[in-house]
């Protein structure tokens, strides 16, 4: 007696085509959006990174370094006075921050260049300044403030204004000694007003959670950290730097 | 085919089913749980990173402000944030006193963002009575011996940093409860100012805790606590006090008998001798001649109280001498010499002038010898020497004369001048008899005060530059050593080639005197106390001429600061 060979039927074989189609299509639409909240979680890791390496500079040399223009070296510092102070790159070289380009700039997790600005302030003679040797540890035992950056959830109305518009600081003006931040996967070139204000070289930058293009201050991915005063000073103190 | 027991043949489908449900069932539960644990972890990290840094900036501040030349307390903390300021452009600011020592964290005044706890409240700061102002006229004393009056889990503490949570409503169980937590349903709207039993949970006065018994299975305790103890504050605070003390005490302290006054100059420079190192708390702090290191010799002799004040240290060493004549001019004809008081001796008579040559002037002088002036931190008063002339007439009134005066600081050479006293030579040119009109003869009178000695500046707890380091009580935890060159009991001109040496300090072996910024104990030994292991370490309690400086650590926490050193 031979039985007869019993299949899969074209059915159950569809069934299971559909079943595995429906799951591997969740799966890649997924992973999508996880490569772009590692990337994001990646850069944002690296700007954390970045922002203990300034403070580990500023624990050696009593101050924080310039900006880097056209290599990740600092530009001015110590005793000049720095090349440019709100527009320019992680000086990665400097405090030796990792993975560069060959150039030396930092790099976020897209593969641009990590920016970073610096406070300017000046006070008592002229050239005293945060960036200046032991100029943090002079700016400490003066109580002084820094009076120029400060961070907007949104850009103010007047472009060129150097202070938020009420109810959008994030934090006060005499609280941000230096920040470092990423121009998200957009790339360097920005794309809305509120990416415009932190390449338009002023101490006034924005920080907010991303917008998708065509939203009001347009398309917005930057990342931002900063380094308040209070902590500058507070590592410097722990370290026995100061006083 | 029905089977041979006669029963259907089972395919098992409910229990595929059953497992499936299972599986899932599991699998949803251990997610839910770890996304939970993974949110409470996030939160605490939260938490603990701005803790931390508002710990950092809080030391920051008190070191730095110690270092404000006005600051009449350094080491004190900021206030709790001004309510007057909440939700102005000027909020998170330190109110000037502390109304209240418990309220929000002044973020503002540290130089940080606003600090929120990961359920969106402020930080609550907490801050030990005796460590903040309560009101804009009080004076603080704040050393290393300071305690905190907080305690944390039974642990003295200094302040507090308070990420709140958010608010509970949980009844306490009967262990809870008499573990100090009280039955309340926070409120979780905001007011200003703000009840902290809203926020923080099983305090009492003065008395915090990390955490609460059962606390797992009936929550009524969400706070997350840092602590500023005096472990994480004195290094700050002693490192500007050190500071504090080179720019306003030591400039003075290295002058005190450095000065053309005592007949002395910087470069041959005496400096006190030590007191002997005892209980500084209860110590006189009386130099002793031959000491070379010890405390500070920071006794008073003056309008003062306590075991630091020795009114008769200083004295005479012998009954002074009587008025003479210099120059040979004119003559003393008659003269009494009496005690006015235990202090003040006088001598009264009369001159006549020279026959031969009568417009010639005559001087007169006294000498007197001090004993124990090195012992201390003494300033000379000279308008305690007084020589003074009228003419014979009786009512005429007594007529200042402008006196002059020489001090020497002795050695010890000879047996009348012991080490570290003073002889005062002093007197003044008296009227012409003829010029003044007053007849052939007239009357003088010489007088000599102890008190010409009398106590320094430094020593005054009132004094604008210094004051802060009287009132403080720094003084008792302060080593002192000198090199013996330029101590009181070395010969004249006192100078030093090899002075002091101290290891890791600039230039090397040429401080004649320092002090050493003992600090707080290291061991946690009860201050205060006389054991000089507790209070210097290493090198520097070795009772030789050599010290040192190293980074301050756990075992090591001695600061140097120079008095004086050669060039």
């Amino acid at each position: 007696m031979k039985r007869a060979r019993r299949g899969f039927t074209l059915t159950e074989l569809a069934v299971v085509l559909a079943i595995i189609g429906l799951l591997l299509s969740s799966t890649l639409f997924g992973l999508g959006a996880h490569f772009e909240t590692r990337n994001r979680n990646d850069t944002q890791r690296r700007l954390e990174e970045a922002k203990e390496l300034l403070l580990g500079f500023s624990l050696v040399n009593g101050r924080l370094p310039c900006p880097g223009i056209t290599s990740g070296e600092e530009a001015g510092g110590g005793a000049a006075p720095c090349m440019a102070t709100y527009a320019g790159f992680l000086p990665a070289k400097t405090i030796g921050f990792q993975p560069t380009d060959a150039l030396g700039f930092g790099l976020d997790a897209w593969g641009n260049r990590i920016r970073y600005a610096v406070s300017a302030t000046q006070w008592g003679t002229a050239a005293a300044r945060f960036t200046r040797q032991h100029g943090a540890e002079a700016a400490w035992s003066m109580s002084q403030k820094p009076a120029d950056l400060v961070v907007c959830s949104v850009g103010p109305a007047v472009v060129s204004a150097l202070a938020c518009d009420p109810n959008t600081a994030v934090t006060n003006q005499d609280t941000v000694v230096a920040v470092v931040f990423s121009t998200g996967k957009n790339g360097p070139l920005p794309h809305g007003t509120n990416e415009a204000q932190n390449l338009d070289a002023n101490p006034l930058f924005v920080s907010r959670t991303p917008d998708p293009p065509g939203a009001p201050g347009g398309e917005y991915d930057d990342l931002l950290v900063w380094i308040p005063v209070g902590v500058l000073y507070g590592r410097m103190v722990g370290a026995g730097v100061l006083p | 085919m029905p089977s041979p027991s006669g029963t259907r043949r089972q395919r098992g489908t409910a229990l595929l089913a059953l497992a499936a449900a299972l599986v899932l069932g599991t699998t949803w539960m251990l997610l839910s749980a770890f996304s939970l644990a993974s949110r409470t972890a996030a939160h605490m990290a939260h938490n603990a990173r701005i803790l931390a840094e508002a710990k950092a900036a809080l030391i920051a501040w008190v070191a730095a402000n110690a270092l404000e030349p006005g600051e009449a307390s350094p080491g004190r903390l900021p206030c709790p944030q001004a309510w007057g300021d909440v939700g102005s452009r000027n909020e998170g600011r330190a109110a000037g006193s502390c109304a209240s020592p418990i309220g929000w964290l002044p973020w503002r005044t540290l130089g940080l963002p606003q600090t929120l706890d990961s359920s969106g409240r402020q930080v609550w700061y907490v801050v030990s009575p005796g460590w903040h102002l309560p009101n804009s006229s009080a004076t603080l004393k704040i050393n290393s011996n300071t305690p905190g009056q907080l305690t944390l889990d039974g642990r003295p503490v200094i302040a507090l940093l308070i990420a709140p949570g958010p608010a509970l409503s949980n009844a306490p169980t009967s262990t809870q409860l008499a573990a100090g937590c009280a039955a309340r349903v926070q409120s979780p709207a905001l007011v200003v100012p703000p009840n902290p039993r809203d926020y923080l949970e099983c305090y009492g006065t003065n008395a915090f805790r990390s955490g609460v018994v059962d606390n797992a299975t009936n929550q009524v305790f969400n706070d997350q606590v840092v602590a500023i103890g005096a472990a994480d504050l004195m290094p700050a605070l002693e490192a500007a006090i050190a500071k504090r003390i080179e720019r306003d005490v030591v400039p003075e302290l290295k002058r005190v008998y450095a000065t053309p006054l005592w007949g002395l100059s910087t470069e041959h420079a005496v400096y006190p001798f030590a007191a002997p190192f005892g209980d500084p708390a209860t110590s006189s702090f009386r130099g002793s001649a031959g000491t070379l290191q010890g405390l500070l010799p920071f006794n008073q002799t003056q309008d003062c109280s306590g075991p630091r004040c020795l009114p008769s240290l200083v004295g005479y060493a012998a009954t002074p001498a009587d008025a003479s004549e210099v120059f040979g001019y004119g003559r003393i004809a008659s003269q009494t010499c009496v005690w006015e008081s235990p202090d003040v001796r006088q001598c009264e008579g009369e001159y006549t002038e020279s026959e031969v040559e009568p417009w010639r002037l005559i001087r007169i002088e006294m000498r007197a010898t001090f004993t124990n002036v090195a012992m201390g931190l003494r300033a000379l008063d000279p308008e305690k020497l007084t020589v003074s002339a009228r003419s014979n007439a009786l009512l005429d009134p007594w007529q200042p004369q402008p006196v002059t005066y020489l001090v020497e600081m002795n050695d010890g050479a000879v047996a009348s001048k012991p080490a570290g006293s003073v002889t005062v030579t002093f007197g003044a040119t008296l009227p012409n008899i003829d010029a003044m009109g007053w007849g052939s003869r007239a009357q003088f009178r010489i007088r000599i005060d102890r008190a010409l000695i009398g106590d320094h500046a430094l020593l005054d707890p009132l004094a604008p530059v210094s004051g802060w380091f009287v009132r403080n009580e720094w003084y008792r935890l302060l080593y002192y050593a000198l090199t013996p060159s330029h101590a009181a009991s070395a010969a004249p001109p006192r100078s030093c080639s090899t002075c002091l040496h101290v290891a890791n300090l600039a230039p090397a072996g040429k401080q004649r005197a320092i002090l050493i910024l003992a600090g707080r104990s290291l061991d946690g030994s009860p201050r205060p106390n006389g054991m000089l292991a507790d209070f210097v370490e290493g090198a520097n309690a070795d009772l030789d001429l050599n010290f040192e400086q190293r980074p301050v650590n756990s075992v090591f926490n001695d600061r140097i600061v120079v008095v004086d050193a050669n060039p």
